[in-house]
């Protein structure tokens, strides 16, 4: 019988085919050389009349020039204010965790500070990443990555685009496996004088005001926002360092980890005809999550500020053909930790490492259009990085027979955690854009840095980006990056829990990628991105016992790939999501598995307006696939997933905007990792890593005036 | 185990998602009909297929979609496929597909061909040695839209606008509709979409209002952009001719309805396959709706003095 119907299946299937054949058979002839020549000579050439339909967002960080995402040399995304909005994400993290491979993830070992972990790159300091403040780093280089606990609120936020891939070649150190460019409202953008204000779960309050317009021939754009949480209470450490030293009864845990945070910042853009000064300060406080020594305390507190200014001038009128931009730029960054390491019962190790963290530089840059097809860009800058120290303890030689008692001053440069460090750079960098043909671009670039304590270093970057067709673009990418040891990696000593190593040598990445940018509709999106790199000498604190030593112990090489799309289904109703695979190995560790960082991560983000000016946005969050370290002997860390929901309404009275969102809705018991022990029963001194936010609500009202 | 099932579930329900998109986006081959109206797309861009949409729902005769895909090298078969559906008449969406049905028709003349969404369709040069072709201009005429451009803002007296080789025929037309409207037209030629920026420099100062035209060279993302900031920068009016433009941030766009495009090239077609009129006595009309669209917020960053019955008359849009 069912032989039967497959032979019927098959002589229907034969006809059809024959009738097919048949019809098409018919008179005249398929499209002859002529035809196809006189084609090619009206169309061949030039840019094409279907652009004038096209939209896509544009990329600064690629190249420095705006450039379509779908034609920029770089697999990357940009996340607009709208978009941030519209997810319900109320800090930098939150944005950043819709970015296809890149996960975020609190640091075990770092104190809570945030690890923005892209394929498969991830160390405790995270210094990996580079994050740009209106194109100027943010680094502290104490830390050679963001400063400890620091989290940036949203609203003055224009537009987030993130480069996966090495960047080096264009933004020099630390561009490594990703570059994250924050670009802030300017004055058109805010237009008027807006305010609003968010309450929610954990005692969470968020306020902000900011205004743009014109003075006096400035335009002007001001912001503040003051942030903080209390954290979530819920968050229950079982078992910390003190049970694995066998003094359990005299722990806090379980109990909850500390992980309250405050804010306050503020922006300043001044702009006149061709100069632009930026001005972005921070106050933070914050709590050290599980404390410094994996051991429940709630006294510590990160008390830090920071100063980043920087006075741009561009010209494109001066001199002809030529588009000249310069920068100064300064950054200032003061951590004041106080740790308390153990309960008090236990034993009152109080520590309180203070260090400032001053980085300047001066930067040329032009960029000349006069040849044909060809846009080439010269540059040359200084950067003097400067850290000065300070430190109070009760232990140690430093505190004397004062052992446990009060702090104490330390000012025995033997004794102190860190030396005064500075170093300085020079740099030089060329990078061509080169229009091959129609539909090839070739854009290859190198940089040139020359430390003064580390020799010098050459970084290029080649990327073919061809437009296949008009809706569909292939980029094939290749680049080297590198990665200086940061000061605290190099030089902290007499530290309980971690000491530094003069003998480092810069991080290195090599990688390559293959990108396919598809759009077959206006409403379809569809981004496969594959990617390869081998990284070495990876700066992480290794070693069994306390305190662990920074050591170059990563030869790691990964692969994977990641999909995007972006659909609107309706006209009321899109579908954005992305899945992203990696698999890394460090080759110096018989091929183990990166820990940590998850192997595959998906994300869903429908979005439908359902009434005008109405929106109902979900999200939700896969992480999959997390490995321990080589000899941990906890099993893989858990999957969890997490789903978000945020319903807005706007245009109020033409002035009132309303939000209400719910995180973490179905109050998922994710795991974020601790970090692996040798010498701890169980592997870790908190062996059942440490529990994800649970389930949190915030209302959000703003009025523009 | 429950988890590893839910994981399961998600994967399986994001792979079919993306085969589903891939699914849609992927055209159905038509199928062989005698006698249908043929609707060739340039490309598979929502602009053409919203025309062909409302052009088949007007028309209510047999239609069979064929798309060129951006090259007549993409599917050297395609012609073969279009006429063996006999097509009684053509109906093309966009440069290309205008252009390769002029191509294909040299030497079949009795298959009326109509055509719509074509820029600058003066630089194809699609009627010449062709009497069977007729359309609907994609623009408005450069008279109207300057008409539109003074009754938004009365103190236009000077519009700057840049121009290359393929929009030669339409600067010709603007000038003309200029000296008759008694407005300067200040132009500057450019030969490579890198020198847009350059070459709208040389206009500062020089004109109170810019027009950008819809030519390739001229209007790129990129050089739309940097518009975007400029007009900003100097309070200048500047004016598109497609919709997209208001959305992108430009004050003021003078485009055709397109909602109204399919219906006016049905009616062409009707007349031409039931009332047996020449294409050559149609020759190219102007669309027959005209719409002005708005940027509020750009308008008020701009701080131009509008009347408030003249944004009453237009589309508004806020973003």
């Amino acid at each position: 019988m069912h032989k039967k119907r497959v032979m019927t299946a098959a002589a229907l299937l034969c006809l059809s085919f024959a009738t097919v054949a048949m019809a098409t058979d018919f008179p005249p002839a398929s499209t002859d050389k002529t035809e196809v020549e006189a084609f090619e000579k009206m169309f061949g050439q030039g840019p094409q009349e279907e652009d004038v339909y096209r939209t896509d967002r544009l990329l600064l960080t690629a190249t420095g020039s705006l450039k379509p995402v779908h034609l920029a040399p770089s697999v990357a995304s940009v996340i607009t204010a709208e978009d941030i909005k519209g997810m319900g994400a109320t800090t930098l993290d939150e944005v950043l965790e819709s970015v296809p491979g890149l996960h975020v993830e609190p640091s075990g070992a770092q104190w809570f500070s945030s690890v923005w972990s892209i394929r498969g790159v991830q160390t405790s300091l995270n210094s990996q990443v580079l994050l740009l403040i209106n194109g100027v780093p943010f680094t502290s280089n104490y830390q050679g990555s963001r400063f400890i606990n620091y989290q940036m609120p949203v609203a003055m936020i224009s537009r987030v685009e993130v480069v996966r891939g090495p960047g080096s070649a264009l933004h020099g150190a630390d561009a490594f496996s990703g570059t994250v460019n924050v670009i802030t409202k300017d004055n058109f953008e805010i237009n008027g004088t807006e305010a609003g204000a968010r309450y929610g779960s954990f005692d969470t309050s968020d306020v902000w005001a900011q205004h743009g317009g014109q003075y006096n021939g400035f335009d002007v754009a001001f912001g503040v926002e003051r942030r903080k949480t209390g954290g979530d209470m819920d968050r229950v450490i079982e078992r910390d360092y003190l049970y694995a030293v066998g003094a359990g009864a005299l722990s806090n845990a379980p109990g909850h980890m500390d992980t309250w945070n405050e804010q306050l910042d503020s922006h300043l853009n001044l702009r006149k005809e061709n100069w632009n000064l930026h001005l972005y300060s921070t106050l933070q406080d914050s709590s050290l999550g599980p404390g410094g020594f994996q051991a429940i305390t709630y006294g510590n507190d990160v008390d830090s500020k920071s100063l980043l200014v920087d006075l741009s001038y561009h010209n494109d009128k001066l001199v002809e053909n030529w588009e000249l931009e310069n920068r100064i730029y300064y950054s200032y960054l003061h951590q004041d930790v106080f740790i308390q390491y153990f309960p008090v019962g236990f034993l009152n190790m109080l520590g309180n490492p203070i260090y400032t963290s001053q980085d300047g530089g001066v930067e040329a840059a032009g960029v000349y259009k006069g040849f044909n097809n060809h846009q080439l860009r010269i540059g040359a800058g200084a950067k003097s990085y400067n850290l000065g120290r300070d430190q109070y303890k009760n232990f140690g030689p430093a505190a004397g027979a004062n052992q446990f008692g009060d702090l104490v001053q330390v000012t025995d440069p033997t004794q102190i955690y860190i030396d005064e460090a500075s170093r300085t750079l020079f740099y030089t960098l060329v990078q061509d854009e080169w229009q091959l043909a129609r539909a090839w671009a070739l854009t290859a670039g190198a940089r040139y840095d020359k430390y003064s304590d580390f020799g010098s270093t050459v970084n290029p970057r080649v990327a073919l980006v061809w437009e296949t067709r008009y809706d569909l673009t292939t980029k094939l990418m290749y680049g080297q990056a590198f990665r200086a040891p940061s000061f605290g990696e190099q030089y902290v000593k007499n530290n309980p829990v971690v000491i530094g190593n003069s003998n480092l040598t810069p991080e290195e990445i090599e990688s390559i990628e293959l990108a396919f940018d598809y759009q077959p509709t206006k409403d379809l999106r569809l981004i496969l991105s594959l990617f390869n790199y081998k990284a070495k000498d990876l700066i992480e604190a290794t070693g069994a016992t306390l305190p662990q030593v920074y050591t170059n112990y990563g030869e790691q090489e990964g692969n994977g790939f990641e999909v995007e799309m972006d659909w609107r289904l309706l006209r009321d109703f899109r579908l954005r999501s992305n899945f992203a695979y990696q698999r890394s190995e460090n080759k110096k560790l018989d091929n183990a598995v990166v820990p940590d960082a998850p192997e595959m991560q998906l994300y869903l983000n429908p979005s439908w307006t359902f009434l005008p000016n109405w929106s109902l946005d979900g999200q939700l969050y896969w992480i999959g696939d997390r490995h321990r370290a080589k000899g941990d002997p906890r099993g893989d860390i858990a999957d969890y997933e997490v789903v978000n929901l945020t319903l807005r309404r706007k245009n109020i009275a033409n002035h009132w905007e309303a939000a209400v969102s719910v995180r973490n809705l179905f109050a998922e018991d994710g795991r974020i990792p601790s970090p692996y022990a040798a010498s701890a029963p169980g592997g870790a001194y908190i062996p059942y890593d440490y529990p994800i936010e649970g389930r949190a609500i915030w209302g959000e009202i703003s009025y523009r005036f | 185990m429950l988890n590893n099932r839910i994981h399961q579930k998600l994967l399986f329900l994001f792979l079919p998602l993306m085969a589903l998109g891939l699914w849609i986006s992927t055209p159905v081959p038509a199928t062989a009909a005698e006698g249908s109206v043929a609707i060739l797309l340039s490309d598979s861009e929502a602009v053409y297929e919203q025309q062909a949409s409302l052009f088949n729902e007007e028309l209510g005769l047999p239609v069979q979609v064929f798309n060129l895909h951006g090259d007549l090298a993409h599917d050297p078969n395609l012609k073969k496929k279009l006429f063996a559906v006999r097509p009684s008449l053509i109906f093309a969406l966009g440069a290309k597909a205008a252009y390769a049905a002029k191509l294909w028709t040299q030497d079949h003349q009795d298959i009326p061909v109509l055509f719509a969404m074509v820029l600058n369709w003066q630089h194809y040069k699609l009627l010449t040695g062709s009497s069977n072709i007729a359309g609907v201009a994609a623009e408005i005429s450069p008279g109207v839209q300057f008409v539109n451009m003074t009754l938004f803002l009365p103190s236009i007296r000077r519009i700057g606008l840049l121009y290359s080789p393929l929009s030669e025929t339409i600067f010709a037309q603007a000038r003309e509709a200029a000296a008759v409207l008694d407005l300067d037209l200040v132009a500057e030629s450019v030969d490579r979409s890198e020198d847009f920026q350059r070459a709208f420099k040389r206009l500062e100062g020089r004109v109170d209002a810019f027009w950008l035209l819809n030519d390739p060279v001229v209007y790129t993302l990129e050089n739309v952009s940097w518009l975007e900031g400029r007009c900003l920068k100097e309070k200048l009016l500047c004016v598109g001719q497609t919709q997209n433009l208001a959305k992108m941030g430009l004050a003021l766009t003078v485009n055709p309805d397109l909602s109204q495009i399919g219906g006016q090239v049905a009616a062409m077609a009707r007349n031409i396959l039931l009332h047996g009129q020449k294409p050559g006595e149609i020759g190219v009309m102007e669309p027959i709706g005209t719409q002005l669209l708005v940027n509020s917020k750009t308008v008020e960053r701009i701080e131009l003095p509008i009347p408030p019955q003249v944004l009453d008359m237009a589309t508004s849009i806020s973003r």
